[in-house]
């Protein structure tokens, strides 16, 4: 990754100064800023100081790739969680009802509508929800953010439409993955014992079923969190919330090489987090991966 | 031939008409340019103008026909889709055969899957594409990075397929005859995975049309005047709230070509994979009786 920004044509030093720049004192700002050393130096250093939390100087921002970094995380993160959150409690009692009522009619199209839904692009649903919810009858604003600290109510109104287009990709895919797991357990022998013995279909499906059923929809809930953080990125520079995304798409424009690592290495850092914690999630659900150690 | 059509129509409807959209969509992105004006002609006159008959989903802001952009922004999508699931699934093919084969391999290469399955697919994606845009022709930056990308999805599902085919029957049988190592590889496991890689295959395709249009939009596709799916909607950003068609119609291309190709993914996972194909057949069993006495099961 380091290297391949390096490829990027034009030195930051450029960028700062201007394409007219006289040439001495490009070269004297890259030699302030350590640009002129071989790649192989400046690379080892860094990983140097990003493995003790220092990530290195924002350029664009004129501070610490850190504190910038976690200026602008709050939104991005606050958002992600609130769609994990919600998708989690919209998907479970509508997977079940697709299971425990396979050919209802609301089934069936909800079925085929999250196929469809995990077909359109989140970039492009963003834009046909603000044309109609925002410009045609502007029930929503069109964009901005307000901290929840400050007016909660403004918080959810400003990223409401936002938070529908990343349910909207995140709820069908849940269903899909839970109503494949828990159709799958109902082969096992103890979903018929559990109706055997009189327990109702709603106690059947919360009590044994979605107790086993779960564990692989919270792996794929684990290893989909990248690619949400990516989707409220994109979704940052069409609601213009300044979060990650907004910062990210400044310092490629800006070239900050060091603000593009330090956001690259710190979503990749959070991925690897979670999934971790979906790992040891695991071992608290499911004894047989706690005494197979 | 044609009651073989109308058999493969009774079992599964949904496989034929998906297929067959996507087939219709291929021959016209191919074909449909050759009958529609330039896509980039413009006339400034005509500018923003809604659906008409002469300009059938109206005008963009350099009055250019929305309907030929979208047809041949169709022939750049669909191709880079083609390309880069072409490369990812061949090179995730090998790998996956490798590493589930030679034990010994597994270790390092799933290692080298791993560290590129830790990044975001669409941060990886943006790195990689703003790293190689200036080194390469724009489609072939978005070809690499995207192969990239999707390369170790392929990889970890023909490994887990091949470690199940090395333990059956035949592999053993073959090896005590004294076929070599890498024969039985590609003579016994490597055709028993191939269900498996075409069901993979259609679905990295569906998602890097995806992820294609996601970097188009962000101005790190093909450089523009040459029309994608994804810089079309950005360029239309700009007068959405004017010339909505503009948005719309290159949007719902993406959406129509992406849902064929994941219907048609599930389709044929329900004919390769006998969890899958469990778990319609129970649903059918119930749709005979609707109480549910009489469900199959396996224990």
């Amino acid at each position: 990754m380091f290297f391949l920004l390096h490829a990027i044509p034009g030195s930051p030093a450029i960028a700062i100064l201007g394409t007219n720049a006289p040439l001495e004192s490009i070269e004297q700002l890259n030699r302030q800023l350590g640009f002129d050393k071989p790649v192989w130096s400046q690379y080892t250093s860094w990983l140097w100081n990003a493995l003790h939390g220092d990530l290195g100087f924002s350029l664009s921002q004129s501070r610490g790739v850190g504190s910038a970094i976690a200026e602008f995380m709050v939104p991005t993160l606050l958002i992600a969680a609130l769609a994990i959150v919600l998708s989690v409690v919209l998907a479970v009692p509508l997977a079940v009802h697709t299971v425990s009522h396979p050919n209802s009619l609301p089934s069936r199209l909800l079925l085929v509508l999250s196929s469809a839904l995990l077909a359109v692009p989140g970039f492009w649903l963003a834009l046909v929800l603000v044309l109609f919810f925002a410009v045609r009858i502007r029930a929503f604003p069109v964009s901005g953010y307000v901290a929840p600290t400050e007016d909660f109510g403004l918080f959810v109104h400003h990223v409401f439409l936002a938070l529908v287009v990343l349910l909207a990709y995140q709820v069908p895919l849940l269903v899909l993955t839970l109503r494949e797991s828990l159709a799958g357990e109902l082969l096992n022998a103890y979903a018929r014992t559990a109706r055997a013995k009189g327990a109702t279909e709603r106690e059947v499906m919360y009590r044994h079923l979605l107790r086993n059923g779960f564990l692989p929809t919270l792996t794929v809930l684990g290893s989909n969190f990248g690619h949400m953080l990516g989707g409220v990125i994109i979704l940052e520079t069409i609601f213009s919330i300044p979060g990650l995304g907004y910062l990210l798409s400044a310092a490629i424009g800006s070239r900050d090489y060091n603000l593009v690592l330090g956001i690259t290495v710190f979503t990749v850092v959070i991925t690897i987090l979670v999934n971790l914690v979906v790992d040891l999630l695991y071992a608290v659900l499911d004894p047989r991966v706690r005494s197979s150690r | 031939m044609t009651r073989k059509l109308a058999g493969w129509w009774r079992t599964s409807p949904g496989l034929c008409l998906s297929t067959g959209l996507i087939v219709l969509l291929i021959l016209l992105s191919l074909f449909g340019p050759l009958f529609l004006q330039p896509p980039n002609l413009q006339h400034l006159s005509d500018k923003l103008q809604a659906p008409s008959g002469a300009h059938w989903l109206g005008t963009d802001d350099y009055g250019r026909d929305v309907l030929s952009r979208v047809v041949s922004a169709g022939r750049v999508s669909l191709g880079l889709g083609a390309a880069v699931t072409a490369s990812a699934v061949l090179l995730g093919s090998v790998i996956g055969l490798v590493a589930g084969f030679y034990k010994r391999s597994a270790g390092v290469l799933m290692r080298i899957m791993d560290a590129f399955q830790a990044f975001p697919v669409i941060i990886l994606a943006i790195a990689l594409a703003v790293g190689l845009n200036s080194k390469v022709p724009s489609g072939v930056g978005i070809v690499i990075a995207l192969t990239a990308v999707y390369t170790p999805l392929v990889a970890r599902v023909v490994r887990s397929r091949t470690i199940v085919l090395a333990r059956t029957g035949y592999v053993t049988a073959a090896r005590a005859s004294g076929v070599r190592g890498v024969k039985i590889l590609l003579g016994h496991v490597a055709p028993n995975a191939f269900p498996a890689i075409v069901v993979q295959a259609t679905f990295v395709y569906a998602s890097a049309l995806l992820s294609d249009a996601a970097l188009g939009f962000l101005g790190l596709g093909v450089a523009p005047p040459t029309p994608t799916w994804g810089n079309m909607v950005a360029d239309a950003k700009s007068s959405f709230e004017i010339a909505p068609w503009h948005m719309i119609s290159p949007g719902l291309a993406i959406v129509i070509s992406v849902a064929a190709l994941s219907f048609a993914g599930d389709g044929l996972r329900v004919l390769v994979d006998p969890r899958a194909r469990a778990v319609a057949e129970l649903q059918r069993a119930r749709k005979a009786s609707p109480e549910h006495a009489q469900v199959p099961f396996q224990k």
